[in-house]
């Protein structure tokens, strides 16, 4: 893990030397770019596996590096940013970021989501696509996508079809925080404010019935104001 | 005040207000008591998870380690009742008109630097009234304080 090369992107001198210093202690390679079109030339030829991207950049909208990385690239995306809006993270994770850090944050924090990046890099690595792979297993939670049931410790559980997509997108996106328009759209093709609303209703009676079985597995975590992301449980 | 209100499950906004209290949270049995785990809420959240923040924050402040905060909700008619109660040392009466006052704190009348500005009453009273809601403090019995505030109601249709 820590022969990994991470990509930090901020102009503010005192943030990177801060980001960087923490990084290094922790054994971690990385490279810096001070503005949009740096990050775009260090992501092309140094190919990280993780990027910190500040959305605040001198030339360019952090968001716009987004979509310009992601044009050809699935590398983990965590924007940092001192936006406090939540409609600034909801663009960030529907342009392709997967997740977001709100300054001021400890460097704990930010160590605690790159090991969380990582996981999760390591989850993918290890197991094929959803689309080849029968089962998707997540601590007691599993996902039977042959016949289409959902079991908690191994029983059973009545799903209705909403909430059975539900689980697979979040499954599916394992780590990554999804916002609540990205999920109507991808479940209902809408996203007007009764869809918004209908989604937490589902989302929460889909966490009650896991937690019903399992009390422990508190796999599906809310972002309130953004989205949901499915936490990969030890 | 701007506010960005849409639906919102009031237990979500409940869960994280309870991971951003105090530190000494776990000093305190702090328990909630939802009469509808499914209650739809319209409002801003983070200005909401402020004023739980707020009231639980105070009541530890005011209650003894070890004492009870039980966060309950409760709907009538068009609004759902919030009610933050704790076992501590109370509010006297000749003090509760007083306490969404701005700088107003329980021992001082003018805020003193040292401890707090006694602004966290008056912003939860200044939120929940952009809310449409109100907000009261009322004795627990047998001691102890009460504070219930009102969130409108949202009606959904849900999607399948």
């Amino acid at each position: 893990m820590n022969n990994s090369m991470i990509l930090v992107v901020e102009d503010d001198f005192a943030i990177r030397s801060l980001i960087a210093s923490t990084l290094e202690i922790e054994g971690y390679k990385y490279h810096v770019a001070k503005d949009g079109k740096q990050a775009i030339i260090e992501a092309t030829s140094q190919n990280p596996e993780l990027i910190l991207l500040d959305l605040g950049l001198p030339d360019m909208d952090g968001v716009d590096v987004i979509k310009k990385i992601r044009s050809w690239s699935t590398v983990p995306i965590t924007v940092i940013s001192a936006r406090s809006e939540d409609k600034d993270k909801i663009d960030a994770l529907d342009a392709g970021a997967d997740d977001y850090l709100t300054k001021p944050f400890s460097t704990e924090e930010l160590l605690a989501r790159i090991r969380g990046i990582y996981r999760r890099i390591r989850y993918i690595e290890n197991n094929i696509s959803s689309e080849q792979q029968p089962y998707f297993q997540n601590g007691s939670l599993k996902i039977d996508y042959g016949m289409q049931t959902v079991y908690v410790n191994d029983v059973e559980i009545h799903v209705t079809p909403i909430e059975y997509k539900i689980l697979c997108l979040l499954a599916k996106n394992i780590g990554r925080v999804l916002t609540h328009i990205y999920i109507t759209r991808e479940i209902w093709g809408s996203s007007l404010e009764g869809d918004v609303a209908s989604l937490r209703v589902h989302v929460a009676t889909v966490r009650k019935k896991i937690e019903k079985i399992d009390a422990n597995n508190k796999c599906i975590h809310t972002h309130i104001g953004i989205g949901y992301c499915m936490i990969k449980q030890e | 005040m701007n506010i960005k209100k849409q639906a919102e499950l009031l237990e979500d906004i409940i869960d994280e207000a309870l991971k951003h209290v105090g530190r000494k949270s776990s000093e305190y049995h702090i328990e909630v008591q939802m009469e509808d785990e499914m209650q739809l809420v319209k409002v801003d959240s983070r200005l909401v998870l402020q004023v739980i923040i707020n009231i639980v924050d105070n009541a530890m402040k005011y209650t003894p380690e070890g004492g009870t905060i039980c966060i309950s909700t409760k709907r009538k008619g068009a609004n759902v009742h919030i009610c933050i109660a704790d076992n501590g040392i109370g509010i006297s009466d000749d003090k509760k008109p007083y306490i969404f006052d701005m700088f107003y704190t329980a021992n001082e009348t003018i805020a003193d630097s040292k401890r707090s500005l006694g602004l966290g009453l008056a912003l939860c009273k200044s939120i929940i009234s952009a809310h449409g809601g109100t907000i009261e403090v009322l004795d627990n019995k047998p001691k102890g304080t009460i504070f219930d505030f009102t969130l409108p109601v949202e009606e959904v249709h849900i999607h399948e």
